[in-house]
C-alpha cells in the first residue's frame, strides 16, 4: 500500500512517515485511519495483529469482516451516519481475534480537515472494553434476573439503569425510560400518597435506610399493579446523593390475597354474626376469646363482661351437671363437646341449645383452642317433640283404628305406605319383613278372589275419573285369614290438572263386621226373646182364647150328658147342647190355628200375602184384649191393593206390636173414646202403606221410640219397635212414627209389592 | 140338693161361657141367673134364697176380685172361674173368701162340689143371719135398765154382785134377771149366754 495521504500530513508535521509508522504501530492501541467515503486507509499492526488480518484483507472494507455479525449492520450502518455528518462518533462493537474469539471494543472516530475544512481523512482507535462490557452484561443479567422491577436514577431523577422487566413492564426502551418520570405511572389515587411520602423523605436528609411503600403503577396495556417500591439512596462522605436504588415489587397478587383475606375476614366475621347460631372461641384454659354478635344479644353482655365467665349461671339448673360432666369430659380427654340444654336469655326464658365444641390442635396436637356452636334448637325440638308425638300419635291412631295409611303412585305405578315402616297397613295385610309391598300387585292378589275384580273396577274408575276411591272387601291372607277392609283414597292432582297419584288409607273393619254381625243375630236373638216375652204377655189372653171356648164345650158337653140321662132323657135339650158343643169346638179350633200361625218358628220365608187378611187375622187375635180395654178397632183396607211380599209370621209380629202399642198407649185415656183406625192403601213407588193410628197419649219422641230398650211403659222391655223396625227393614220397607202429643200417634209402614203386580 | 130353691149367679162376658153353664146348671136342675157384667149383677134384685156365684175372674167393666171386694160379707159365697189360671190372682181371690177357684175348661162334678159347698156356707150363714135376727128381736125388747144387767148375768155374776156393780138392790136385780129370761125366751142361762155369744154382748167393766 502507498500512505500518499499520510506522508503529505506527516511531512508537513514535519514527522516522517516511517517515524509516524513506528509511532502508531508502537501504541497499545488499535488505530487506524480511513478515507473520507469510510474505505481503511490504514490499519496499525496491533490492529492485524489482534485481528489476524493482513493489510491487504483488511484495507478498504475487509475490515468489516472482523465485527461480529450481529454488530456488523449496527456499525457500518453507524459508521456512514457519521462519515455523513461529519460528526466524531464512536460505537460498541464486538471484534473478531485472530483467534476466533470476539470481544467487545469501543470504536471512536473523528474527522482530520484540511484549511478548507473539507475532511481528507477520519482518524479512529477500537479500544478494548471487552471487561467492562462483559461486568455491564453480568449486571444487566443480574438485574433482568431480579424478579422485580429495577432502576437507579440521578439525584435529579433522570433514569439511568432500568432493568429488562422494568423496560417491559411500561412498554419502553431504556433509552425512552432515560428522562421519564416515573410518576407518570403511579395510579392517580395513589398519587398524593407518594408524593407526599417521597417529599416527607426529602425533608429528612441523612437517612440512609430505605424507604418503602406500596402503590399501584400502570403497565403497557393500562392495567394498574401494585407494587412494593424499596428506594436505597447511595450517599457521598459528605451525605448528598448520588444515586437512587430502585426496585419495585409486585406485590398484586399478594395483595389480592391479601385484599381476599381481608374480605375473607369480615365476610367470616359477617358470617359468623349472622348465622342463627351463638358463637364463641375459647382459649385451651376455657375462657371466652371472641363471640360473634348474637351471643352477646342473647345473653345480653357485653365481650367484657363475659370474659373470665363460666357461663354456669345460665345454663338451666337441670341441665347443669350433664352440661358440667360432659364440658369436664371434654377438657380432660380433648374430645368433642356435643349436648343439648337450655340457656337462660336475656330476658329469663330458657331455650334449648346444641351445643358443639370441637378443640384446635397445633402441630403437637396440643389444644390451641375450643370452638364452641350453640344453635337454637327451642323450635325444632318443640316441632320434632310435636312431630314425635304426631308420628307417635299416628301410629298408635292406625293402630288402635287398624287404620293403614297408603300411597299409590300412578306414574312410577307403586305403592307407599304411611308412615314408613310402622304402617299398620303391613301388619294388617300380613306383609314378611322385607318382602317387597311396593307393586300394586301385592295389595290387590290379597284381595278376597270374589271382590277382587269389583275393587279393580271402582279404582280404575276413580282413576280415570279422577274422584275419591272408596271401596269395602275382604282381604285373605297367606295363612287363609279373611279381614274386611273399608279402604278409602284422595286423588292428587298436579298443577296441570293430572292425576298424580292416591293417598288414602285402609281401615280393618273385621271387628265391625264381627260387630254387626254379631249384633244382627242379637237383634234376631232378642227379636225371638221378645216374641216369647211378648207370649208370656200374651199367655193370659191367649190361654183365655183357647180356654173359654173350651170351658164352654166341656160345660156343653156335661150338660148333653145329664139331658140324655135324665128321666125321662131331655133330647131337645141335648141336641142344643151338642150344638153348642160342635160351635164352639170349632172356635178353639180357630183360635189354635191363628196362634200356631202367629208363634210357629217357621224359617223366615217370603211369600206373597195379602196384607188386608194379614192384618185382620191379627185384630181378631186381639179382639178379646181390645173389648177389654175398650178400645174401637176401625179397619179401612183398600180392596184391589195387590199381595206384598214377606213372612207371615214376622209380619203378624209386626202388626201384632204395633197394635199392642196402640191399645197400651190408650191406657191413660179417659176423656175420648180409645179408637185405632187400620188403613192400608197403594203408595208410589210399588209399595203397600199400611197406617196404625190410635188417639193416645202420642210420642213426645217418635224417632227415639225405635231405638231399642227405650220405652215409655214403666215394665216395658223398649224391644217392640226396634225389633218392628229390624223386621220391615229386612223386608225393605220403612217404618215410621209421627205424633202430636195429646192427639195420637201414626204408625206407618211401607212393604214392597210382589213384582210384576205393577198395574 | 134339698127342695129349698137354690139359685146360682153366674157372671161372665163371654156368651158361650155364659150359655153354657146356664144350660148345664140347669141340667142338675139348679135355678141360674146370668149376667154379662158384674153391673147387672149388682143391679139385679136377688131372690132370698140360699144362692152362690159363679163369677169369671177377667170381666170388662168391674174385675172380679173387685166384685168379690165390693160385696164382701153381703154377698153370696163365690166360685171363680177362670181362663188364665193365674195364680197370684187366684190366691188373692181365696185369702178373700172365694170358695173355689176353677181354671176353663173344668168338670161339672168340679163345679157341682164347688156350688154345693158355697150353697151350704151360704146357708149356714143365712141360718145363723135368721138367729141374729131373732136374738135382735128378743133383745130389742129388753128396757135399758135389762141390757145394762145382761152382761152381769150372761159373765156368771150373782145377784148379789150384780146389785153391788150397779149400785141397786140384789131382789131387783132378781126381777130383771127373770124378765131378761122371759123376753129373750133363754130356757137356761146356759142358752142365755150362747145368746149372748153370738149376739156379742159386751163383758161388763
Amino acid at each position: 500500500m502507498r500512505p500518499t495521504g499520510w506522508q503529505k500530513t506527516f511531512e508537513k508535521a514535519n514527522v516522517s512517515e516511517e517515524h509516524f509508522r513506528m509511532l502508531v504501530d508502537t501504541i497499545p492501541a488499535l488505530v487506524w485511519s480511513a478515507r473520507p467515503d469510510g474505505s481503511a486507509e490504514f490499519l496499525n499492526q496491533r490492529w492485524l495483529d489482534y485481528t489476524g488480518l493482513s493489510a491487504e484483507q483488511a484495507l478498504g472494507w475487509g475490515w468489516t469482516a472482523a465485527i461480529h455479525p450481529e454488530d456488523r449492520h449496527a456499525l457500518i450502518d453507524y459508521w456512514r451516519s457519521i462519515l455523513a455528518s461529519g460528526q466524531p462518533g464512536e460505537f460498541e462493537a464486538q471484534m473478531r481475534r485472530f483467534d476466533g474469539e470476539y470481544r467487545w471494543f469501543l470504536f471512536r472516530g473523528m474527522p482530520l480537515r484540511d484549511a478548507t475544512g473539507a475532511i481528507v481523512k477520519w482518524c479512529g482507535t477500537n479500544a478494548d472494553i471487552d471487561d467492562r462490557k462483559r461486568a455491564e452484561i453480568d449486571l444487566r443479567r443480574v438485574l433482568d434476573s431480579i424478579p422485580g422491577l429495577v432502576a437507579t436514577n440521578t439525584p435529579t431523577g433522570e433514569t439511568e439503569l432500568v432493568n429488562r422487566q422494568m423496560a417491559q413492564y411500561f412498554g419502553r426502551t431504556l433509552e425512552e425510560l432515560k428522562g421519564w418520570r416515573t410518576l407518570d405511572a403511579v395510579h392517580p389515587d395513589d398519587l398524593p400518597f407518594v408524593v407526599s411520602t417521597i417529599e416527607a423523605w426529602m425533608r429528612s436528609p441523612g437517612a440512609t435506610s430505605p424507604f418503602e411503600f406500596d402503590l399501584r403503577l400502570r403497565r403497557d396495556d393500562g392495567i394498574y399493579r401494585w407494587f412494593h417500591l424499596r428506594a436505597l439512596p447511595e450517599r457521598k462522605p459528605d451525605g448528598s446523593v448520588v444515586r437512587w436504588y430502585h426496585l419495585l415489587t409486585d406485590i398484586e397478587e399478594r395483595r389480592r390475597a391479601e385484599e381476599a383475606i381481608r374480605a375473607s375476614e369480615l365476610d367470616l366475621r359477617l358470617t359468623v354474626n349472622s348465622i342463627p347460631a351463638l358463637v364463641n372461641i375459647l382459649t385451651a384454659s376455657g375462657e371466652i376469646e371472641f363471640t360473634n354478635q348474637p351471643l352477646l344479644d342473647y345473653f345480653g353482655r357485653t365481650l367484657e363482661e363475659l370474659r373470665g365467665w363460666a357461663g354456669s349461671d345460665v345454663i338451666h339448673p337441670d341441665d347443669l351437671p350433664a352440661v358440667m360432666a360432659a364440658w369436664k369430659h371434654s377438657v380432660e380427654t380433648g374430645s368433642p363437646f356435643d349436648l343439648q340444654h337450655r340457656l337462660r336469655r336475656a330476658d329469663g326464658l330458657y331455650r334449648w341449645f346444641h351445643g358443639r365444641i370441637l378443640p384446635l390442635r397445633d402441630q403437637d396436637d396440643r389444644i390451641m383452642r375450643w370452638y364452641s356452636v350453640l344453635t337454637d334448637i327451642d323450635d325444632l325440638k318443640h316441632a320434632e317433640e310435636k312431630a314425635r308425638h304426631s308420628e307417635a300419635f299416628l301410629i298408635e291412631a292406625q293402630r288402635l283404628s287398624r287404620t293403614g295409611g297408603w300411597m299409590h303412585d300412578l306414574a312410577s305405578g307403586t305403592v307407599v305406605t304411611w308412615p314408613e315402616g310402622s304402617s299398620e297397613m303391613l301388619h294388617v295385610y300380613g306383609a314378611e319383613p322385607g318382602e317387597d309391598t311396593s307393586s300394586p300387585e301385592f295389595w290387590f292378589n290379597r284381595i278376597h278372589p270374589e271382590d277382587r275384580q269389583r275393587v279393580l273396577e271402582t279404582f280404575t274408575r276413580c282413576e280415570v275419573e279422577k274422584t275419591e276411591y272408596r271401596a269395602d272387601y275382604r282381604i285373605v291372607l297367606p295363612d287363609g285369614t279373611v279381614k274386611h277392609q273399608h279402604s278409602v283414597g284422595h286423588p292428587i292432582l298436579n298443577g296441570a290438572g293430572e292425576l298424580v297419584q292416591f293417598v288414602g288409607t285402609a281401615m280393618d273393619t273385621t271387628e265391625q263386621w264381627r260387630a254387626d254381625e254379631a249384633l244382627r243375630q242379637t237383634q234376631s236373638r232378642l227379636a225371638q226373646a221378645a216374641q216369647i216375652a211378648t207370649v208370656a204377655e200374651l199367655s193370659a189372653s191367649i190361654a183365655h182364647e183357647v180356654n173359654q171356648p173350651l170351658a164352654a164345650v166341656v160345660a156343653n158337653a156335661h150338660a148333653c150328658l145329664r139331658w140324655l140321662s135324665a128321666e125321662p132323657p131331655n133330647l131337645a135339650k141335648a141336641v142344643e147342647s151338642a150344638e153348642r158343643i160342635v160351635r164352639d169346638g170349632k172356635d178353639a179350633g180357630d183360635v189354635v190355628r191363628r196362634i200356631r200361625a202367629l208363634f210357629s218358628r217357621a224359617e223366615t220365608e217370603r211369600v206373597a200375602l195379602n196384607v188386608n187378611e194379614l192384618i185382620g187375622e191379627v185384630v181378631h187375635l186381639l179382639e178379646r184384649e181390645v173389648a177389654k180395654r175398650h178400645v174401637s178397632v176401625a179397619t179401612h183396607f183398600a180392596r184391589d191393593l195387590p199381595p206384598v211380599i214377606g213372612d207371615r209370621v214376622q209380619l203378624q209380629q209386626l202388626a201384632l206390636n204395633l197394635l199392642l202399642n196402640a191399645i197400651e198407649s190408650m191406657d191413660s185415656v179417659l176423656d175420648r173414646p180409645r179408637t185405632i183406625d187400620i188403613h192400608s192403601k197403594r203408595r208410589s213407588g210399588n209399595a203397600a202403606l199400611i197406617e196404625i193410628r190410635d188417639s193416645g197419649a202420642g210420642l213426645q219422641d217418635p224417632d227415639r221410640a225405635f231405638e231399642a230398650f227405650f220405652s215409655t211403659k214403666e215394665n216395658g222391655m223398649g224391644m217392640g219397635l226396634a225389633i218392628c223396625r229390624s223386621i220391615i227393614e229386612e223386608h225393605n220397607g220403612e217404618l215410621w212414627a209421627s205424633s202430636s202429643e195429646g192427639s195420637g200417634t201414626t204408625f206407618s209402614f211401607t212393604l214392597p209389592l210382589q213384582t210384576g203386580t205393577a198395574p | 140338693m134339698n127342695g129349698e130353691s137354690v139359685v146360682v149367679f153366674v157372671v161372665d162376658d163371654d156368651p158361650r161361657v155364659r150359655e153354657a153353664l146356664s144350660d148345664l146348671l140347669s141340667s142338675m136342675g139348679l135355678r141360674v141367673v146370668v149376667f154379662g157384667a158384674a153391673r147387672d149383677f149388682l143391679d139385679y134384685e136377688k131372690p132370698d134364697a140360699p144362692a152362690c156365684l159363679v163369677l169369671d175372674l177377667e170381666l170388662p167393666d168391674i174385675s172380679g176380685l173387685e166384685l168379690q171386694r165390693e160385696l164382701a160379707a153381703n154377698g153370696p159365697p163365690i166360685v171363680f172361674i177362670t181362663g188364665h189360671g193365674d195364680v197370684r190372682s187366684s190366691v188373692r181371690a181365696m185369702k178373700a173368701g172365694a170358695i173355689e177357684f176353677l181354671s176353663k175348661p173344668f168338670g161339672d162334678e168340679e163345679l157341682l162340689r164347688a156350688i154345693e159347698a158355697a150353697v151350704a156356707l151360704d146357708r149356714a150363714a143365712r141360718q145363723k143371719r135368721s138367729e141374729l135376727v131373732e136374738l135382735q128381736r128378743h133383745y130389742d125388747l129388753l128396757t135399758p135398765r135389762e141390757r145394762e144387767v145382761l152382761p152381769f148375768v150372761v159373765s156368771g155374776f150373782l145377784n148379789k154382785q150384780t146389785a153391788a156393780g150397779l149400785g141397786t138392790s140384789e131382789i131387783t136385780i132378781g126381777v130383771h134377771r127373770g124378765q131378761i129370761m122371759r123376753k129373750m125366751a133363754a130356757r137356761s142361762l146356759a142358752e142365755l149366754v150362747r145368746m149372748a155369744d153370738k149376739f156379742g154382748v159386751a163383758k161388763p167393766e
